[in-house]
């Protein structure tokens, strides 16, 4: 069923790619680390003695199922069928079977922080509900069996729906379905229809079967997933072979419409970003759905103003890894004409700043913006200032650390396939873990700038962070001003 | 008068790669000169750090009299490049290129005039307002030669301009070099296609190994004879 020659080769071709034996050790430390966080996750929450905080979290377990089942299908959705070792065009070449794009996508998908972030909060919340229950290993066939047929069934409804998306009128029907959901989503919540909406999901009747004591339901249940996984990787070959089996019709929107005001030096190289940044396919979808993700978490969670400190960052660090870790890829190989054009060097480092800010800043405010609509509750002024703090200071750090990565680690991406991403696979892990632990941190920071009470603590606390970025991106424009990194950027970018 | 294109002893080196190794050339303005030889003889190499894309390892590029170390930018402003590849920015259309190049360049109002003067020329006009991620190969290599010679540049610097392009392009970019000649922009052009850079040129120089092996007028390496006696230098 799976051709493993194929896909061994453009594993060892795709590692022996990795030419710097620091980076090789980085990732391969870092992917020996995920299953073993994931265990320690997993003891960790069921070591705890169970309270009521296991009850409140064995409530919560079915939507947390569901969510994942959600995700599962969503992430590879809007990478456009899956993560890929090598931009299709780059394997034209070669007799790659489909089903091999299918296994590598799957085999890719532990390499997605939004999936290592959902496994380690699924596990840590299981553990943590059925901690002193004498059910800490029991539940585990079902939850790991459930995680799998998710990841799979997931993937292959992505390729059904990117198959379906290659002709006009399934673009036309999914839009019409994404914004039937979205008003759904929107109707419950004004409705207080959630909580039922919730409860009547058939994930309520998995969770409760998996936590009970093995006996024939709790078998049924685990025979009853392993079989569905089964038939769910039969299906997912085939998905990948049909999505991948229609040629996409005219798309329109290639002709666009000529702006004739010019603008000073640094907005046109500002706008030719933020155009560009707008008509790519994948970055389009993902500052859409970084924009609308905090909708529906809105929509179905109790948002609170101290819990909405930590969106922002979040939202802004995954908005730089839309192509911000690489930013002069959006030029491709114009990088080589833009830098024979008499600009100061300093003016385009700037203008791919404010560009990366324009672009990380917009789902960031709007995901402030959302949560503050669905907090019945004013702010206090220190809850106010520390979100906006923790909005700026979020931006502001994944942006300096995306122009830094941009500089000193560029590659040829060009961005026009639907599965293109601004690095390789392993290099995409790395970032995503490192702006997610930056984020994080940040969020965290603006969290203790509450304990204070003041208005102004979290003012105080935004300056260390606006000094640091300060700093950083003082060493990356130092860094650009020398012509032979420039050079190194514009020949990776243009010719790889 | 100092020489529109002034190289001594340039050298270009990548890690442990020699690419371009004591490149001497000196230019007049409205002069054409052809870059030929093998793949990796360090044509592009030269014609790059000419466009001011990489620093020289070692040597001096001047411009118009203008130093490359020094005035950097002033250089740019005098030089068209049109890259060996690739070039275009792929989610802008041509019209979006040529009002950035206006705008970074400082070009007086009424560029646009010119601009459409041109995309008709290498017949572009109608696809002046498509983003060039969908252009045919040959489309892509005629609008880099338009934005290389979009600001009527001092120097003019083709690299394989004529790649996978359609007889008329050629000749669109044959006629366009005449007319730039004749002004006084002074043409280097790289190309493995001999015809026509004995068409468009008055010299030629042959490099090897990042060497001038061989300069002598482009007529000499034309028809059958030339031909061989330019393949016994590639040798």
């Amino acid at each position: 069923m799976i051709d493993t020659g194929q896909l061994w080769a453009l594993l060892r071709l795709r590692w022996t790619l990795v030419r710097s034996p620091g980076r090789r050790r980085t990732f391969a430390v870092t992917l020996m680390c995920l299953p073993g966080l994931v265990a320690a996750v997993y003891v960790c929450a069921a070591t705890l003695s169970a309270g009521q905080g296991g009850i409140e979290v064995r409530v919560l377990l079915p939507t947390l199922l569901a969510a994942f089942a959600i995700f599962s299908f969503a992430t590879p959705l809007i990478a456009g069928g899956g993560a890929a070792l090598f931009p299709p065009e780059d394997l034209v070449a070669f007799p790659v079977r489909s089903d091999t794009f299918a296994w590598m996508a799957l085999l890719l998908t532990p390499l997605n922080i939004t999936w290592i972030m959902q496994v380690v909060a699924i596990v840590g919340a299981t553990g943590y509900a059925v901690a002193g229950t004498g059910r800490e290993l029991s539940i585990l066939p079902s939850l790991l069996l459930w995680l799998a047929l998710w990841t799979v069934l997931g993937s292959a409804l992505a390729w059904l729906v990117v198959g379906v998306r290659q002709r006009r009128v399934g673009r036309i029907a999914t839009w019409l379905v994404g914004a039937a959901v979205a008003g759904a989503t929107l109707g419950l919540a004004l409705a207080n229809a959630v909580v039922p909406f919730l409860d009547s999901l058939p994930t309520t009747r998995v969770a409760a079967r998996m936590i009970l004591v093995p006996g024939r339901q709790w078998a049924e249940l685990v025979v009853l997933v392993a079989l569905t996984l089964v038939v769910a990787l039969a299906v997912l070959p085939r998905c990948t072979r049909w999505a991948m089996s229609r040629v996409r019709d005219a798309a329109g929107g290639s002709h666009v419409h000529r702006r004739l005001a010019a603008a000073p030096t640094t907005w046109s190289l500002v706008r030719k970003d933020c155009l560009a940044a707008w008509r790519t396919a994948p970055l389009r979808r993902g500052a859409i759905t970084l924009t609308l993700l905090p909708v529906v978490l809105a929509a179905f969670s109790d948002v609170s103003w101290v819990g909405l400190v930590l969106v922002p960052a979040l939202v802004a660090a995954g908005a730089v890894l839309l192509y911000g870790i690489n930013a002069f890829c959006l030029d491709a190989g114009g990088t080589v004409w833009l830098a024979t054009l008499p600009v100061d060097p300093r003016r385009v480092l700037w203008a791919k700043a404010l560009s990366l800010t324009l672009v990380t800043a917009g789902p960031a405010l709007l995901a402030v913006a959302v949560g503050a609509f669905a907090i019945a509750a004013a702010p206090t002024a220190v809850e106010l200032t520390a979100v906006l703090g923790a909005a700026a200071a979020g931006v502001l750090v994944s942006v300096a650390r995306g122009l830094r990565l941009s500089v000193t680690r560029p590659y040829k991406a060009d961005l026009l396939g639907p599965r293109d991403t601004p690095a390789p696979p392993g290099a995409m892990a790395l970032y995503s873990l490192d702006l997610a632990g930056r984020g994080i941190l940040t969020a965290l920071w603006f969290t203790v700038t509450l304990l204070g009470g003041v208005w102004y603590g979290p003012l105080i606390g935004f300056i260390p962070v606006a000094l640091l970025t300060a700093a950083s991106l003082s060493g990356t424009a130092r860094r650009w001003s020398d012509p032979a990194v420039r050079a190194r950027v514009v020949t990776a970018v243009a010719y790889g | 008068m100092f020489p529109a294109v002034e190289v001594r002893d340039l050298t270009v080196t990548f890690g442990a790669v020699t690419a371009v190794a004591g490149f001497d050339l000196s230019l007049p303005a409205g002069a054409a000169v052809a870059l030929v030889g093998r793949n990796g003889a360090g044509k592009s190499s030269t014609l790059r750090v000419l466009a001011g894309v990489i620093p020289p390892t070692a040597g001096t590029v001047v411009v118009a009299g203008i130093d490359a170390a020094s005035d950097q930018a002033g250089v740019q402003a005098r030089v068209g490049y049109c890259p060996d590849m690739g070039g275009l920015i792929p989610r802008a259309t041509p019209w979006e290129h040529l009002q950035l190049a206006a705008t970074l360049r400082g070009l007086a109002p009424g560029w646009q005039s010119r601009a459409a003067d041109l995309l008709d020329r290498f017949d572009l006009t109608g696809a002046a307002d498509r983003v060039t991620a969908g252009f045919s190969h040959g489309m892509g290599r005629r609008l880099s030669v338009v934005l290389a010679a979009f600001h009527e540049p001092a120097v003019l610097l083709l690299d394989e301009p004529f790649d996978g392009v359609d007889p008329l392009g050629v000749d669109a970019t044959l006629d366009l070099v005449r007319d730039l000649r004749a002004t006084g922009t002074a043409v280097l052009l790289s190309t493995h296609l001999l015809a026509l850079a004995v068409k468009a040129c008055d010299e030629a120089v042959v490099l090897r190994h990042g060497r001038v092996v061989a300069a002598a007028p482009a007529a000499e390496l034309a028809g059958d004879d030339g031909a061989e006696r330019y393949k016994a230098l590639l040798s």
